[in-house]
């Protein structure tokens, strides 16, 4: 199988470019692209990818697979290759640090902006804050990003405004904190998010839902930030 | 919070529904003038010049004159914002439509009041 | 030699919380006690002062033979290969069923794999992320953790919790109820005892694992 990968070494290299490479695929098998670049890189120790739990949970190894963001370890190979080959690029729109790996400032600096944290400044309670089953099922399929930015930089409005769009994955998480019961800051986070910039630019684009690795709804969660803007508004 | 000082209205949420409003507005005009044409095949001068001296529609046009002005102000911003990086010339856009948007109500009241 | 400053917790520290043994999950427990004892103790120290160590000239030196080694390497074994031959290694002779023969053959190998590692090559020397470099450093660890794997497990002549023994079935308690220390620069195995005086509780007496 053809692999196509993105390499740049600021240190050596002008510019980028596409470094192919052939790599024979045992029988029988449908590795993920993971188990395709730790083959390559034991041929070519030059390869730079970030990468760590090979399980689809620590977010590490989001990179472009033939055109569609995701995650090297849990892709299949006979998903991501596309016409007998595989393309390896790195994540959209952020500034390249070298080969896949990607300076993730920006899409961190946007997720702090929203203010990740429960703030709620009663005294802590002698044993947990009690939550009702139904208050805590308004949590799912919020608290379970793992901020590997596949979302974010498939968002075209986010590559336009990476400073001031706070991205689908940011406003995923200030919803959770929104929907969560136990939080009381609410109305001060969506004062932060009135602007036109920070929720507003979301057209309803949807790249970020088609390309989550954890099946999130980004786009869902943004609607449901505007419903709240809407309802304390009119 | 993001400061913002050339988009229309006081909030992102204000623009957001003035974006949708005024594109209600319009789809009203606009199925109203296509279906009047439809009914009227033989449209006259008189007719037609009838029709803008009722008061109803006067006010009607203007309303859309004014949506057409908010709904491509907030789309021009838009547009502009994730397109023109340069400050300078982002700014001049934005102001040159502005000054657009201001002459067309104005040349529009005219037109409709036969000022 | 206690040095001010430098903590440990859960199974490294051999408190014996869970005895001398310890199956994934129990740790939870080690470390939410313990790691918040280290907390506060931590806070306390630093309100209160102490004097640390500084590092001298020889020391930092000492420290970074390892990584002068490797950017300066010329030829040698290559990482992936060293690497996937220690996997094999331990998959094959210290996995979940052991039995001595095995053992003694995976330690002989393992002495052979040491001999590769002191001679890596790290091929890609640039600066800006550089994983190689990254990976070369961690099988020189991994291989640390191999050794402090392999060679208690061999030692101990029993079967006890995770550690199961085709050839020492059953637990005995009588000469293993310890803890296995591993002495990396001798690489060799000593015992200790394990703490049955806790200071607020009964201590809960060993009993035969039966369902």
């Amino acid at each position: 199988m053809l692999v196509s990968i993105y390499r740049y070494n600021p240190e050596v290299d002008d510019a980028p470019y596409m470094q192919d490479y052939e790599v024979e695929l045992p029988e029988g098998k449908d590795l993920m692209v993971l188990d395709v670049l730790n083959l390559l890189k034991a041929k070519d120790p030059s390869i730079s990818y970030r990468r760590s739990c090979r399980e689809g949970v620590c977010g590490s190894d989001g990179m472009n697979m033939s055109g569609k963001n995701g995650l090297a370890c849990i892709t299949p190979v006979s998903e991501a290759v596309k016409k007998g080959k595989l393309v390896l690029r790195p994540l959209p729109g952020l500034p390249v640090v070298r080969d896949l790996v990607v300076d993730m400032g920006q899409f961190y600096k946007q997720y702090e902006k929203i203010r990740p944290f429960l703030i709620n400044d009663a005294p802590a309670p002698a044993i947990e804050r009690l939550q009702s089953p139904e208050e805590r099922e308004k949590l799912d399929g919020l608290y379970e990003c793992i901020l590997c930015a596949c979302c974010s930089t498939a968002c075209p409005s986010f590559w336009w405004n990476p400073d001031k769009f706070v991205g689908p994955s940011g406003l995923l998480q200030a919803y959770r904190f929104l929907a969560d019961s136990r939080d009381t800051a609410t109305q001060e986070r969506l004062s932060d998010l009135d602007d036109p910039f920070s929720v507003f630019r979301c057209h309803g684009i949807m790249n970020c839902v088609n390309v989550c690795p954890k099946g999130l709804n980004p786009t869902k969660a943004i609607g449901n930030i505007r419903t709240m803007l809407l309802q304390r508004a009119t | 919070m993001v400061t913002q000082i050339t988009s229309f209205g006081r909030s992102g949420l204000y623009d957001w529904m003035m974006q949708r409003v005024s594109a209600v507005v319009l789809s009203l005009y606009t199925v109203f003038i296509i279906g009047y044409l439809l009914l009227n095949p033989d449209l006259t001068y008189d007719q037609w010049s009838a029709l803008f001296e009722a008061t109803w529609m006067r006010i009607f046009s203007l309303m859309v004159l004014l949506s057409i002005g908010m709904h491509s102000w907030i789309g021009l911003w838009s547009i502009s914002t994730d397109y023109i990086k340069a400050t300078g010339a982002r700014f001049f856009f934005q102001s040159l439509c502005g000054l657009v948007m201001f002459v067309y109500i104005v040349w529009g009241v005219q037109v409709l009041w036969g000022l | 030699m206690v040095i001010d400053g430098l903590y440990a917790c859960g199974e490294a520290a051999c408190v014996s919380v869970h005895g001398a043994n310890r199956l994934g999950g129990n740790s939870l427990l080690d470390l939410v006690v313990f790691g918040r004892a280290v907390g506060l103790h931590v806070k306390k120290s630093l309100d209160e002062g102490f004097d640390s160590l500084s590092a001298n000239d020889t020391d930092i030196e000492k420290a970074m033979v390892r990584l002068n080694r490797l950017n300066n390497s010329t030829g040698g074994e290559s990482v992936a290969a060293v690497r996937a031959d220690l996997q094999r290694v331990m998959q094959l002779y210290f996995g979940v069923f052991r039995d001595g023969e095995a053992m003694q053959k995976g330690l002989a190998q393992l002495k052979e794999i040491r001999a590769r590692v002191e001679n890596l090559h790290l091929e890609d020397k640039s600066q800006a992320f550089n994983t190689a470099r990254i990976e070369a450093l961690e099988l020189e660890n991994l291989l640390e953790v191999a050794e402090s794997t392999a060679i208690p497990a061999e030692f101990r002549k029993e079967s006890r919790g995770a550690h199961a023994r085709n050839d020492f079935t059953e637990r005995d308690d009588e000469n293993w109820l310890k803890h296995s220390l591993f002495h990396p620069a001798g690489k060799n195995v000593t015992k200790r005892d394990v703490n049955f005086a806790p200071k607020t509780m009964e201590a809960f007496p060993p009993k035969i694992r039966s369902y």
